[in-house]
């Protein structure tokens, strides 16, 4: 494949996977600025280490798994920002659907998250989602029971209160 | 909250849109990176005549469909109109669903897409039966058709019969001469049977199930496509022998006008004609088949299909073996199945550690036992878990007492099994239901027992304590309370033998003298007294090889032999040349890959393997390391290796439990490490 044809085929690959590196990075670090500077540090990366991918159908997971280490990063080295509103409720900068979900969603690990973000919305499997976290697939598990029981009795506990 | 309502609302409510100013970052960051613009290729310029040779090419397929379907009569492949004129292009077919590298792709309303677990459970189900197959994950799945299947009630009336499963109308892979296969599902969607080898036109198939097993009413099949009318709107199998004719109508199982709009320029448009599925009862078959007429009834007026002439192809069906499983009883603990052909494991644990924790204990109790010599009963009940370890990620204690029983007949008493690290490592063999079972393990004393039982009838114990001979004494609480599987298991035949159980550990030895329980009969406590005492010696596990089916062999290989190769024997002195031959003795080359943002890649001579953690052995078959995470290779020295991976694949979901299911597959390699 000629220089030009990798680059369109980059090209097109990132435009495909947008969405999914946003829902990775929102699950992690539940802010949109901070989404879109780890989006772009993992593009960055991955375009320049792009001959170390033996196999490009694993182009997906691998973008996944950089940018997931991006926001970890992120994480531990920079205070994510967190946006506050007028009433003093977290916000997100833009509309979420659901946001009692959102809320709930927040109290949760990182880690929790993105499990539950990979299994639900991405379509991974639990061993491929330990692969991808390098974690043992029983803490995929555990992190996914947890991470639903949690959001569950989140959600009971407000809906009683209303 | 219902299950469904949250399921829904996690599934769908949880993101925003992705924000402009993101998708605008990403444009930004490629513009850094130096990634020049990639914009998808048109029709003009270099890519036309790639177009005009992917049109050309898909005419041709056209054509040869023309000639090769010679088998149909002229009208049959006369095209349909508006067929003829248009130019299949190769776009995919939407819409659909990418689920891992397949495209799971609906076309008819007739599948419950309002009930997304059954749905996703019917696909999976699939999916899974072809990678039992062995075949590689397809590129598309099209759910052409479904018809709910009925098992006949003893009247044998099938009118009388109730609803036990589905036949799907399903296509993966898209040649010429390929046409959708049927496969029979049951209400949970495992795949019973399937064919292969049928064409695009009329097949015929016959229900391999007999009556015996599952009572499914016993029958012909006739399903494929409809030849290229459009708008056909109904269709009759017609038997012409004038004695006994039989009409036997049928409704098409999808409509081509919806078939049409979805697929839409797809390249495979001249595939998409309407499918029928049709049973024919056993009995009427011969009368049917004397001069068969298939008669569909189109916009142009009836067009028959005369069967005599254009024989249909009969499809091969592949039958699935399924043990024969006698039901114990209703039960309703949790259940799953490790792995096809493997217990039906029961979890009585009340959720201890989470499904994770019991699924990892059971395996390892399974293998045990598998090792052991033991036969592995229908069902594995996990009957009771206890640790002092914990681990601090929350993963379940890598050390704890297991009390399993390997259901079976007469009066089942649970066995201890010692877990630690991904093996049993110990496990009683002989515990007495009426005694008390006393173990002594690395100076800790472990008893296990049950509480007695009074005119068959189980005693609900309201406490119990353990009394010892040095005169101390503890409480005792039941494992497993009767008061719930009483419930689970009423009718039966272990009814009698579920009394409770109890477990109790001391890091010291100790000789036990009785246990003594409290049981509330008629609204008052009586005491109770168990004073035999069973001392048991704990029976160590040896080390195992698994081939790659699962099965598990002993496998503490003492010396290598040779015969066809590469071979070894077995602990126990049984040769491995059968058993680990083929793929487990296959030499992979594995190339180490330290950058950790990469999966591991395991090449082998056929398929990739991926897998999550690994059991290492050396040359001589002495284990290494169990369970261990798979970057464990990155620290082995050079040298050549047995490696045994774990993969976990998610199987059909269980409606039964609202859980899905999971199999667990060993596979064996011997490695070279450069």
């Amino acid at each position: 494949m000629s220089s030009h044809e990798n680059d369109a085929w980059f090209s097109r690959e990132i435009e495909k996977l947008g969405p999914i590196l946003f829902r990775v990075a929102f699950a992690i670090l539940r802010n949109r600025t901070d989404c879109e500077d780890a989006a772009q540090n993992a593009v960055l990366k991955a375009y320049r280490n792009l001959g170390s991918l033996k196999q490009r159908r694993y182009f997906k997971t691998w973008l996944i798994q950089i940018l997931k280490n991006e926001c970890f990063d992120m994480l531990k080295h920079r205070r994510p920002t967190l946006n506050v509103d007028e009433q003093g409720a977290l916000s997100y900068e833009m509309a979420v659907p659901d946001m009692d979900l959102n809320r709930a969603f927040d109290r949760l690990s990182p880690e929790e998250r993105l499990t539950i973000t990979l299994y639900y919305y991405e379509g991974y499997d639990t061993r491929q989602i330990a692969q991808l976290t390098e974690v043992s697939e029983g803490t995929v598990r555990s992190r996914l029971s947890r991470g639903r029981a949690s959001l569950r009795s989140s959600l009971q506990e407000k809906e009683a209160a209303q | 909250m219902k299950k469904k309502d949250f399921d829904n609302r996690l599934q769908n409510d949880l993101f925003p849109e992705m924000p402009a100013s993101f998708e605008s970052g990403l444009k930004k960051a490629m513009e850094q990176a130096g990634v020049r613009s990639g914009k998808r290729p048109t029709a003009t310029g270099v890519f036309a005549g790639a177009i005009s040779l992917l049109a050309a090419a898909a005419c041709l397929v056209i054509v040869m469909i023309g000639v090769m379907g010679g088998g149909r009569s002229d009208k049959s492949n006369a095209a349909a109109p508006g067929e003829a004129t248009s130019t299949p292009q190769m776009a995919q077919p939407t819409p659909g669903e990418w689920k891992g590298d397949t495209k799971v792709i609906a076309l008819s309303e007739s599948f419950d897409f309002e009930n997304r677990e059954k749905y996703e459970a019917l696909y999976q189900g699939i999916l899974h039966y072809l990678q039992n197959k062995g075949e590689t994950e397809p590129r598309e799945l099209w759910l052409c058709a479904i018809k709910s299947r009925y098992v006949a009630a003893d009247t044998g009336d099938r009118a009388d019969g109730y609803l036990s499963g589905y036949y799907v109308l399903v296509q993966h892979s898209f040649g010429p001469d390929e046409g959708p296969e049927l496969y029979c599902l049951s209400e949970d969607f495992e795949v019973l049977w399937a064919t292969e080898g049928s064409s695009p036109g009329p097949n015929h198939a016959v229900n391999p199930e007999k009556d015996n097993y599952t009572g499914t009413y016993q029958g012909h099949f006739l399903y494929g496509m409809a030849p290229a009318y459009a708008h056909v709107t109904r269709g009759a199998l017609v038997g012409t022998n004038p004695k006994e004719k039989t009409d036997i109508e049928f409704s098409m199982a999808t409509s081509l006008t919806q078939v049409q709009e979805r697929l839409e320029g797809s390249a495979h448009l001249n595939l998409a004609r309407e499918y029928f599925l049709m049973t024919v009862p056993a009995s009427s078959w011969d009368s049917v088949m004397e001069n068969p007429i298939l008669r569909f009834e189109t916009e142009e007026g009836l067009v028959d299909v005369d069967m005599e002439k254009e024989l249909p192809t009969v499809g091969t069906v592949r039958n699935i073996e399924r043990p024969q499983l006698t039901p114990i009883a209703e039960a309703q603990g949790v259940e799953y199945w490790l792995s096809q052909n493997q217990p039906l494991i029961r979890d009585f644990t009340d959720d201890w550690y989470g499904e994770a924790a019991v699924e990892q204990y059971a395996e390892a109790v399974r293998r045990a036992l598998l090792v052991s010599g033991e036969h592995i009963q229908d069902e594995l009940w996990i009957c009771g878990v206890s640790s002092d370890a914990e681990n601090t990620d929350g993963t379940p204690p890598d050390s704890a007492y297991v009390l399993a029983l390997n259901v079976g007949d007469g009066e089942p008493s649970p066995e201890l099994f010692y877990y630690e690290n991904g093996r049993i490592l110990w496990m009683t063999q002989g515990a007495d239901t009426e005694r008390i079972n006393v173990v002594y393990h690395n100076g800790n004393t472990v008893v296990l027992g049950k509480s007695p039982a009074f005119d068959g009838e189980p005693l609900p114990m309201s406490y119990g304590k353990i009394v010892l001979k040095d005169g101390g004494s503890d409480q005792v609480a039941p494992v497993l309370a009767l008061d719930e599987i009483r419930e689970r298991i009423t009718g039966g035949p272990h009814y009698y033998s579920a009394r409770e159980c109890f477990l109790w550990t001391d890091g010291a030895e100790h000789e036990v003298s009785r246990l003594t329980i409290a049981a509330r009969i008629d609204g008052s406590d009586r005491e109770y007294t168990l004073d035999q005492v069973n001392v048991l010696d704990p029976q160590p596990v040896p080390a195992m090889a698994v081939r790659s089916d699962g099965v598990v062999y002993p496998g503490k290989v003492t010396h290598l032999a040779h015969a066809r190769g590469e071979n070894g024997l077995a602990a126990d002195g049984a040769p491995l040349t059968e058993t680990l031959r083929g793929t487990a003795f296959e030499e992979i080359k594995i190339v180490r890959n330290r950058d950790r943002a990469l999966p591991w890649e395991i090449l082998t001579a056929s398929d990739d393997v991926t897998a999550d953690r690994v059991e290492v052995y050396s040359e001589n078959l002495e284990r290494l390391y169990t369970n261990a995470e798979i970057g464990i290779i990155d620290e082995l020295p050079a040298g050549r290796y047995y490696l045994c991976f774990h993969t976990t694949v998610v199987g059909p979901y269980s409606e039964k439990i609202g859980k899905y299911t999971y199999r667990t597959d060993y596979t064996i390699y011997k490695a070279v490490l450069n």
